[in-house]
């Protein structure tokens, strides 16, 4: 069953990209990554799913529904950002009691012992967080809600590096207990690929791939060798970045569709896998090449 | 005993390490292998990552799926992995060793001589 | 994971609850509201003496007055800071769409009305009682609170009245600020630049006599009822598209 389904999905704003045309589909019971450089529509995207946001053509429907305006929707999703309102006066405990109130799958133990174990008191004002803290406790309420769909924007916004990794193996064995469908939006993809299911890729507002976080690993290859060999061997090939370096050296990514016949035919050139990650950041890059030839063009004009 | 920072993608690590459990005889014919939850939960990966690795070797035959109960080890498993490494995995590795023996000049005595010696020193590491 | 099927009217109760037990700010200017008041009506507001040769009468007047204009300003303040974002986002935050947001908003301004018009009223029992103790008189007399019981709900569906009047003002300015900030300069300019240019117009008096000069108690409730709940509904309309957290 597909709980999100966006058709042609598109929000303008006044001059601004926002989002366009987004065409996809998550499943249920899936936990997809949502990838891009901050800009790129990440949280124009989610804040449209999660009823926020109302687009400007196209549709978006999740659970069957509309999500603008609806209470299904909004009972059974939950988004959460550096930026929940909630208020800054209400002691924590009474936070969760709320929360209690609106969710039925309210899991009072689970969010009693997380606040316990990040070391932050239930009588604390909301207010009184770091940024850090705050988001933990986002994060804290995003998994003992339990709702059949949970979106995290870039929750992990300003925790330690421990509280990260503690918080998304919270996350996973909650999962792994209650499955459900979670979005999780971040740029930082190697902190959280082993954690994803799928992964949709952003850039300028359009989503560019969305497919297994295991075939974004395989999708493409990094080739290396004497810039002519290169040069000769990428004709036909679908060139996603190019590097040149100082001593004539050449590496060029190229889209993993090619044979193993064609392989063979590159004698003296390098091949090796390319992250998932650099794979992100190669496909959302303005201009193929990269920071380098900031500082080349500066040496040469 | 994952690595992330492998070439390899994690189903395929978590298939033969699924393998290697089977050669040291942790499980042995028609025992019950790990869910792909309970291998979720132990290498912090996502469960359809780990099913994926299951299904790697159900597609081999070193598994079989018994309708709601999960994954088994098949009569063969162990036999069919020791092959298929032997000719797979070690072939290559004798391959590669050769290859670099003919850059450096190696003879095929001095490379005989060298196994053995480090098979000398394995045991002693041993004892 | 199974779905949660939801009722309006279950998520306006409990959007109702919520805002009665955390909107701390709105109760606790209420009371300091109340209490400045309270302080500034126990200076006497006027009085005279008059004397014999063989007694002198001292009359001192206390006015809740102060009180009521005092309530009936939070009333409004209070009433245009609940349209504003950082109280209906935090209804998104939960389970809400517009219609519950609103609705349980409007109830919440109606019921923390009700109760400060009580609180109003309680005030002058206040006065009256703090001057029975702490001054030496003998005869005490206040034009609204003692009477018959028909008298003090009289009096109680005035003060309620305007407090109501107040809020539901103050609600629907504060649903067209939300629209747009052009409004918040608007409408102070269209309330008050008639007063400072001397200039009358005319249906901003026809609004004030329609419920000043209102003589029967029943009429003057009907009328207040029945403004309130038109300018909260068109409050509410004007919410009914507005997008959550566009930053």
């Amino acid at each position: 069953m597909n709980v999100i389904e966006c058709r042609q999905a598109e929000k303008k704003y006044r001059g601004e990209h926002g989002i366009l045309h987004a065409d996809f589909t998550i499943r249920e019971n899936t936990i997809t990554g949502v990838i891009g450089r901050n800009g790129a529509g990440k949280t124009t995207l989610l804040k449209m799913l999660a009823g926020y946001l109302k687009p400007t053509g196209g549709e978006v429907k999740v659970f069957g529904e509309r999500p603008f305006n609806s209470l299904k929707v909004s009972a059974n999703s939950m988004y959460l950002d550096e930026f929940t309102v909630y208020s800054d006066s209400t002691p924590i405990g009474e936070l969760f009691q709320h929360h209690r109130r609106f969710y039925p799958n309210w899991d009072q133990q689970l969010a009693v012992e997380l606040l316990a174990y990040f070391s932050i008191s239930q009588k604390a004002v909301r207010g009184s967080l770091s940024k850090g803290q705050r988001n933990t406790l986002h994060g804290i309420i995003g998994l003992a809600a339990r709702c059949p769909l949970t979106i995290f924007d870039e929750p992990t916004t300003g925790m330690d590096a421990s509280v990260r990794k503690d918080f998304y193996r919270a996350l996973l064995k909650d999962y792994l207990t209650h499955p459900r469908t979670i979005l999780i939006s971040s740029h930082h993809l190697d902190e959280i690929e082993d954690l994803l299911e799928d992964i949709v890729l952003i850039d300028l507002g359009k989503i560019i791939l969305h497919l297994p976080v295991e075939e974004l690993k395989e999708f493409g290859m990094a080739i290396s060798g004497p810039a002519a060999a290169v040069n000769n061997w990428i004709q036909h090939k679908t060139v996603i970045a190019r590097k040149e370096e100082a001593s004539g050296m050449v590496t060029v990514i190229v889209k993993n569709d090619f044979t193993a016949a064609d392989k063979a035919t590159a004698a003296g050139l390098r091949f090796s896998p390319v992250s998932a990650s650099d794979m992100s950041i190669y496909l959302t890059n303005r201009e193929k090449g990269g920071i380098d030839d900031v500082f080349n063009k500066r040496q040469y004009s | 005993m994952l690595n992330p920072d492998s070439v390899k993608p994690i189903y395929v690590q978590i298939a033969e390490w699924l393998e290697t459990e089977i050669l040291q005889e942790r499980f042995k014919a028609d025992d019950k292998m790990y869910s792909q939850y309970q291998l979720a939960d132990q290498f912090n990966i996502n469960p359809a990552t780990a099913a994926k690795g299951l299904t790697i070797l159900a597609d081999a035959g070193i598994l079989y799926k018994k309708r709601g109960l999960g994954m088994f080890v098949t009569e063969q498993a162990a036999d069919q992995i020791r092959h298929r490494r032997i000719n797979e995995t070690l072939t290559a590795l004798v391959s590669e060793i050769v290859e670099e023996a003919a850059h450096l000049n190696v003879g095929e005595q001095e490379l005989i001589h060298m196994i053995q010696q480090e098979g000398k020193r394995r045991k002693g590491a041993v004892r | 994971m199974s779905l949660t099927n939801v009722s309006t009217a279950n998520i306006i109760k409990k959007q109702y609850i919520h805002k009665m037990t955390s909107y701390r700010d709105a109760w606790k200017s209420l009371i300091i509201t109340q209490l400045i008041a309270l302080a500034i009506s126990s200076f006497s507001t006027g009085g005279g003496t008059t004397s014999g040769d063989f007694y002198s009468i001292n009359v001192t007047n206390y006015s809740v007055d102060v009180v009521f204009f005092f309530t009936v300003f939070w009333a409004f303040i209070a009433s245009f800071l609940v349209t504003t974002n950082s109280y209906t986002y935090e209804d998104f935050s939960y389970v809400s769409n517009r219609t519950t947001s609103a609705v349980s908003a409007i109830l919440f301004v109606a019921s923390i009305t009700t109760i400060a018009a009580i609180f109003t009223m309680l005030s002058s029992y206040f006065i009256f009682m703090v001057m029975y103790l702490t001054q030496d008189v003998n005869i005490l007399y206040g034009s609204n609170t003692i009477g018959d019981f028909s008298e003090i709900l009289s009096s109680f569906a005035a003060v309620w009245g305007y407090l109501l009047l107040a809020s539901s003002v103050g609600y629907i300015i504060g649903a067209l600020v939300q629209i747009s900030r052009i409004f918040s300069l608007v409408i102070p300019v269209l309330i008050f630049l008639p007063g400072f240019m001397n200039v009358q117009v005319p249906i901003l008096t026809d609004v004030v006599t329609f419920f000043t000069t209102e003589t029967s108690v029943m009429m003057f409730t009907m009328k207040v009822l029945i403004t309130a709940i038109l300018l909260f509904m068109l409050g509410w309309l004007l919410s009914a598209k507005k997008e959550v957290r566009t930053w």
